[in-house]
């Protein structure tokens, strides 16, 4: 189908120049609906030394419908969801403002955007959120330290493996760690 | 050969042959008058100009224009009312006869033409007699290539003919052709043209392309066509937009930005360009019918013929019944502008009791049946006394148990009433048929600037009730939805429950269910679809209110919202029953 094609382009594209501090890769050759991509936290932010696993998931009907992406490293971000699932709230991803002729490329940039410039005001992590504006020392502490426990060493991509933390599903949003 | 040689004219022919291939030979038995076509494509489009063709000043018009009968037609009429845009202009034809005197003794004979003749008369006079004054200027002199290259480059700027603001006043008896050429013209450029289409990524000729109307971003028809069908076929009808990120917003920056800040720019595409993509006749029919309904549905004045087989909508003067697939486009774009009123309507509109009598009549669009818009009943007249129909009572028990699973498991969009139910994610909500942002847990109004104040703390400090509850019920809201639920019991949808599916799950199964749900995390709904097992995932929702019946629900409610777009409020009572009831009740003379 033409979504298999624009996608073998799009992932031709990115592996040849990937976006900045990136790294793609496909967990099976023969899916390429599946892909995993290696951010590097961004220099110059709490996050920078940590290397994190982001899962983008290409539905069938791709590019008519958004990709699904998370972060499979747990990261201290008042956008990505504080446990195993690690789901980013990305404007340009919800279903209704999904367009087409987005590209993967400027989705995976504006991930990294939101890494560089957290936008406290459209939070998933309330409190997180809360505490990134008002004791900005605390959530750089909090993040660095994320970074140290979960974002060191080789990436992992299985989201919810053995994670142990204050990480489950429940209902309570922001209300993790 | 020798002859051939010598003669200058042969000379001339064959490096204008080579020049200008598209030059012909008018008449075969004469090599000597040739013809050739010079496109008039003004550097810039220019404004054209049809004045109005008022009967006794058409004549003059068309036989003196030229720049002077411009100037004074413009000031005798100052309101241009009828001004297109064009690109290209009908091309001239050149018709040059080199006689048997040529160069030397006789100047080239010159005719020139345009079809429609829009072009002055007075200007043609001149553009004729340029050739034997160049020939004079050029010493008698081989005049031809000069002479075409002074034509095309005074093409260029259409003859002087355009004003110092870029208009151009031409005959309307033209205007037609001229339009039609300019179309045909902008097309063929366009289909020569190349393009990278945004969606398949592909390189595209612009043949194989369409360029959207309104912003004029290009795609390849057949990812438009997948799309737009697609879209249409699942009734999403808000995605049948431009497939440009960012499309709408860049244009109403444009558009703030030149002045024009009062409406939003038009996003959605009209059923005339789906054709022109072109899509199925029946696809854009079903694109207009569902568009006209959701318009209706949204507007809470809408009333329904009370006709149980019919159930159309009375006709309104908002919102016009698409009449085949062209009308439907003006009725599209006056609801727009409508929109604005709306809310203004719907304020008067709430004390429906007390509309004027005169105006409770209501006639169906469909099947012409004149009623009252309050007591249901065939139209009585001004002065009859009536109650509006008495509401929600005689359910059947399946009425009975969908409102009370709508109760429980959906949320009513605070502008247009549709309930929604959740199926996973956060408590932002965007209602499918208003777009309304609002939030799941309480129904109120969410700023879509930035929806998720709703629930942190204000700027105040203040907390609204679902503070920090953003991702409450993440799984989705009743157990027969959710990220994994694959179908469930009820699947396929309009299959008959049959009686042994509705469940006797003996109560203290449910007993057992409630305990552990007390002590165990919330599990997501997906894995044990088989057995239709009541499971509950609502903290604090009593037992009772959901009862043995549930997992029936469930499955009435499902195959409803698999109806909604065939059919209309399912769970409305019959009128009509409510009417004869009404009639043996009362003493009302019917007339």
């Amino acid at each position: 189908m033409a979504s298999q094609k624009r996608i073998a382009k799009e992932l031709a594209e990115c592996t040849s120049s990937p976006p900045q501090g990136m790294t793609i890769k496909l967990p099976n050759d023969s899916d390429i609906h599946k892909w995993h991509v290696t951010l590097e936290g961004p220099e110059g932010t709490v996050y920078a030394g940590g290397k994190f696993g982001i899962i983008v998931s290409l539905p069938t009907d791709y590019p008519f419908k958004a990709p699904s992406i998370t972060f499979s490293t747990r990261i201290y971000h008042p956008n990505v969801t504080n446990d195993s699932l690690g789901n980013i709230c990305l404007g340009l991803l919800k279903p209704e403002n999904w367009k087409p002729s987005s590209r993967l490329s400027s989705v995976l940039e504006a991930v990294r955007a939101l890494l560089v410039e957290p936008q406290p005001d459209d939070p998933l992590e309330a409190r997180i959120a809360d505490e990134y504006r008002q004791d900005r020392k605390e959530f750089d502490k909090n993040a660095r330290s994320y970074v140290q426990r979960y974002a060191k060493g080789p990436v992992k991509f299985e989201s919810g493996g053995g994670e142990s933390g204050g990480g489950s599903t429940s209902n309570t949003g922001g209300g993790g760690n | 050969m020798a002859d051939d040689f010598d003669n200058p004219r042969d000379i001339e022919l064959s490096s204008l042959y080579a020049i200008y291939p598209e030059i012909q030979q008018l008449r075969p038995d004469d090599a000597y008058t040739v013809t050739l076509d010079i496109p008039v494509t003004p550097s810039k489009p220019v404004t054209v100009f049809f004045p109005a063709a008022a009967p006794d000043d058409a004549l003059p018009l068309g036989a003196n224009g030229g720049p002077a009968g411009v100037a004074a037609a413009g000031a005798t009429e100052p309101n241009h009312v009828d001004s297109h845009e064009v690109a290209h202009l009908p091309s001239i034809r050149l018709e040059i006869t080199f006689g048997h005197r040529y160069p030397a003794e006789q100047p080239p004979q010159i005719a020139i033409s345009t079809n429609p003749p829009w072009l002055p008369a007075e200007t043609v006079e001149q553009l004729e007699n340029d050739g034997p004054r160049l020939w004079e200027e050029m010493g008698r002199d081989m005049v031809g290539f000069t002479y075409i290259d002074h034509v095309q480059q005074a093409a260029e700027n259409v003859f002087g003919l355009v004003d110092e603001k870029g208009t151009l006043e031409v005959d309307p008896r033209h205007k037609i052709a001229i339009l039609d050429y300019d179309i045909k013209a902008r097309k063929a450029a366009f289909e020569k043209e190349t393009f990278n289409c945004g969606v398949c990524l592909d390189p595209k000729k612009g043949s194989l392309c369409h360029r959207m109307l309104d912003c004029g971003h290009v795609f390849c028809v057949e990812c438009l066509q997948d799309f737009y069908n697609n879209a249409i076929k699942e009734g999403d009808l808000a995605a049948v937009r431009c497939l440009a990120p960012n499309c709408a917003k860049e244009r109403s920056k444009a558009m703030s930005a030149s002045g024009k800040k009062r409406k939003k720019p038009r996003t959605f595409i009209s059923p005339s360009e789906l054709l022109q993509i072109p899509l199925d006749q029946e696809t854009v029919k079903r694109y207009v019918t569902l568009k006209y309904k959701t318009e209706l549905e949204s507007d809470k004045n809408t009333v329904y013929c009370p006709r149980p087989w019919c159930h159309g909508a009375a006709r309104s003067k908002k919102h016009k019944k698409p009449q085949g697939l062209d009308l439907a486009e003006a009725s599209d774009e006056s609801g727009l502008e409508e929109e604005d009123d709306e809310d203004h309507a719907a304020s008067e509109g709430k004390s429906e009791t007390y509309k004027p009598a005169a105006e409770r009549l209501a006639i169906c669009e469909e099947c012409s049946f004149a009623f009252c818009s309050r007591c249901y009943q065939s139209w009585h007249g001004e002065f009859v006394r009536c109650t509006p129909r008495r509401d929600k009572e005689e359910l059947t028990a399946e009425e009975q148990a969908s409102l009370e699973y709508m109760k429980l498991h959906t949320t009513p969009c605070p502008t247009c009433e549709a309930p929604a139910q959740k199926s996973h994610g956060c408590n932002h909500m965007i209602c499918y048929r208003c777009q309304t942002h609002f939030c799941y847990l309480c129904s109120a109004w969410l700023d879509p600037g930035n929806p998720y104040q709703h629930f942190n703390e204000m700027p105040n400090g203040r907390v609204t009730g679902c503070y920090m509850r953003l991702w409450e019920l993440e799984m989705g809201d009743g157990d027969d939805v959710g990220y994994d639920f694959a179908g469930g019991p009820g699947a396929p949808a309009r299959e008959v429950v049959p009686a042994a599916a509705v469940v006797d799950v003996p109560i203290e199964d449910i007993i057992h269910e409630l305990e552990d749900f007390g002590e165990e995390e919330v599990q997501p709904a997906a894995p044990q679809q088989q057995d239709p097992v009541l499971r509950i995932n609502r903290p604090g929702q009593a037992v009772e209110d959901m009862g043995l019946e549930k997992p029936r629900i469930n499955l009435l409610w499902r195959q409803q919202l698999l109806l909604i777009e065939e059919e209309r409020d399912q769970d409305e009572i019959s009128p009509w029953q409510e009417v004869e009831e009404y009639r043996e009740g009362t003493d009302v003379k019917v007339q």
